[in-house]
């Protein structure tokens, strides 16, 4: 018996053209409208190919490689490559710069006691689970004996 | 929010039940647990470096106590043959575990687990991906080294899946040939949510339908949004017949002795999956981050970019395959044997709870029954 996968059923990618899906294509338009619009109130000579440049540059940074947009791998590795420089020496620029940035320096280092400690304290038997029955027969009145975390008060006034 | 509840469980050996019926079988228990889940899950399985030293130091102990002859040369005969099986071969120990989170009681969560997977569950901590301190390096490629004094520790590297092509999974492919490379690394199958059925069946319909309008007013071909409505549908069926839908990322963490031999391993690794799933390795903070998915944190705190993939129970049960891929376990005991499905040798302790075994051995005259009683004896007299 096998299993045939399936594509992601939950995923919208409605073709485009050029093999570029078309959600990508309406957003670097859209980039690029806005571009164009903005740039036509302040410097209107250089309105069209800044709108074009920018709608290239949102096609190609939203390109993924790894299942990530270009644009967000690229920001990980900058990110990355800045919490080693501050991790070498924090009173440097690029220690200042991650400190400014509230980069996680901590996770350069990775102490296997810390990172894989117990999800839970102690997996010792929590003895109040359980309920022990002298005959078969006291089960019918469960008047077994049990684990308690604390004396009953009864017990403490006499 | 619930509680995580961390189990181990013990691998059993899948070419037990490797007849159709057999891992049909397998599936449908595997899927009907599955569809119970309502909260977060996790699925390891680690495959680390193991060997027979400590038989083989209990065998040297044991000899220096005895004072009979006859059983001291049986136990230095036994220790010969455990030598020579450490010499000849490079043995990995696997473990299974599975993170529940849920306000269930534990040991009724590992009594289910346990009847769907026939084999041992016991609540218990995980063990650690790696041991001691160890830092993120850039060069000559992202990856995790250990820090301070190495120690014989090894370098790792670690993967994660960001998209699953059309293709068949089987118990026997794509996920055994990695366990079966026999070096070391660790697979974690994380179920970040489970839909409720009805909001599985509202997101599908969604999808068929925007898809529907899309076709209707596109003019040419679009064969991959008419796959896509086709497999919205088969999605639908299987949550109709009681699967449920789940969102699953796999990541691999890959370990190796040396920088040249990491990279290499990350590229057989790689190129093993291709068929079925892309494999991206991780950089910068999201190498550190994703070694918590061999751990028992949520998801969400572990914080790496969503690259889930959904699937339902049916072949979300397929990606537990590493279960029935037993390498060396536990040592304690008389070695029995081989595993069906691969060179490791088993061992079994009979008396390990203090009572009475009993055996039955079932074979045609001449099988060697009654040799392999008197070999089994005087390893159980040893």
């Amino acid at each position: 018996m096998a299993a045939d996968f399936k594509s992601h059923v939950l995923l919208r990618d409605e073709k485009g053209f050029f093999g570029i899906p078309f959600k990508r294509l309406l957003l670097a338009g859209v980039g690029g409208g806005l571009t164009y619009t903005l740039f036509n109130l302040a410097l209107p000579n250089w309105s069209i190919p800044a709108g074009v440049v920018f709608a290239l540059l949102v096609l190609v940074m939203t390109g993924t490689r790894g299942g990530l947009p270009l644009w967000q791998r690229l920001i990980y590795q900058v990110r990355g490559s800045l919490l080693l420089a501050a991790a070498r020496d924090t009173q440097s620029l690029w220690g200042s710069l991650a400190k400014a940035l509230e980069l996680p320096i901590e996770l350069v280092k990775l102490d296997a006691a810390v990172v894989f400690a117990p999800a839970q304290p102690n997996y010792d038997i929590d003895m109040r689970e359980w309920v022990t029955f002298a005959r078969a027969a006291e089960a019918d009145r469960d008047d077994g004996l049990v684990f308690v975390d604390a004396p009953m008060t009864e017990v403490i006034r006499s | 929010m619930s509680n995580v509840r961390t189990f181990l469980i013990e691998p059993f050996d899948i070419m037990l039940h490797a007849t159709e019926e057999g891992v049909q079988s397998l599936q449908a228990r595997f899927s009907t647990w599955l569809r119970t889940l309502r909260e977060p899950a996790r699925f390891v399985c680690w495959q680390m470096p193991a060997t027979l030293n400590d038989k083989i130091s209990s065998l040297s102990r044991k000899a220096q106590e005895v004072d009979d002859a006859q059983r001291l040369s049986l136990l230095m005969e036994y220790r010969r043959h455990f030598e020579s099986l450490n010499d000849s071969a490079e043995y990995q120990r696997a473990l299974c575990g599975m993170a529940v989170w849920s306000d269930q009681n534990p040991r009724a969560l590992a009594g289910g687990m346990a009847s769907a997977f026939e084999s041992p569950v016991a609540e218990g901590a995980w063990p650690s991906l790696f041991e001691g301190r160890y830092e993120i390096r850039e060069t000559p490629f992202w990856h995790l080294a250990p820090a301070g004094r190495p120690g014989g520790r090894p370098y790792w590297s670690i993967l994660t899946s960001y998209e699953f092509a059309p293709a068949t999974w089987n118990f026997f492919r794509p996920l055994p040939p990695l366990l079966r490379l026999n070096f070391p690394l660790a697979l974690s199958v994380d179920i970040s949510k489970t839909y409720d059925r009805n909001a599985a069946i509202d997101a599908l319909e969604g999808i068929i339908q925007a898809y529907q309008v899309h076709l209707a007013g596109a003019s040419g071909e679009d064969s991959r949004s008419v796959q896509r409505i086709a497999d919205c549908r088969k999605a639908l069926q299987e949550i109709n017949n009681g699967d449920a839908l789940h969102m699953v990322q796999l990541t691999i963490a890959v370990a190796a002795d040396d920088l040249n031999t990491l990279k290499e391993r990350v590229q057989t690794v790689v190129n093993e999956t291709r068929a079925w799933f892309s494999l991206r390795q991780e950089v910068g903070e999201l190498l550190a981050r994703s070694v918590g998915f061999f751990t028992a944190k949520r998801t969400k705190d572990i914080n790496v970019p969503t690259t889930t993939w959904p699937v339902t129970s049916r072949e979300l049960a397929v990606m537990l395959s590493p279960l029935g891929y037993r390498k060396l376990s536990a040592t304690d005991g008389i070695l029995r044997g081989e595993a069906v499905g691969a060179s490791y040798p088993v061992f079994h302790n009979s008396w390990r709870d203090k009572r009475a075994t009993h055996e039955v051995w079932v074979g045609v005259s001449g099988f060697g029954k009654n040799v392999r009683a008197e070999l089994l004896s005087d390893a159980g007299i040893c």
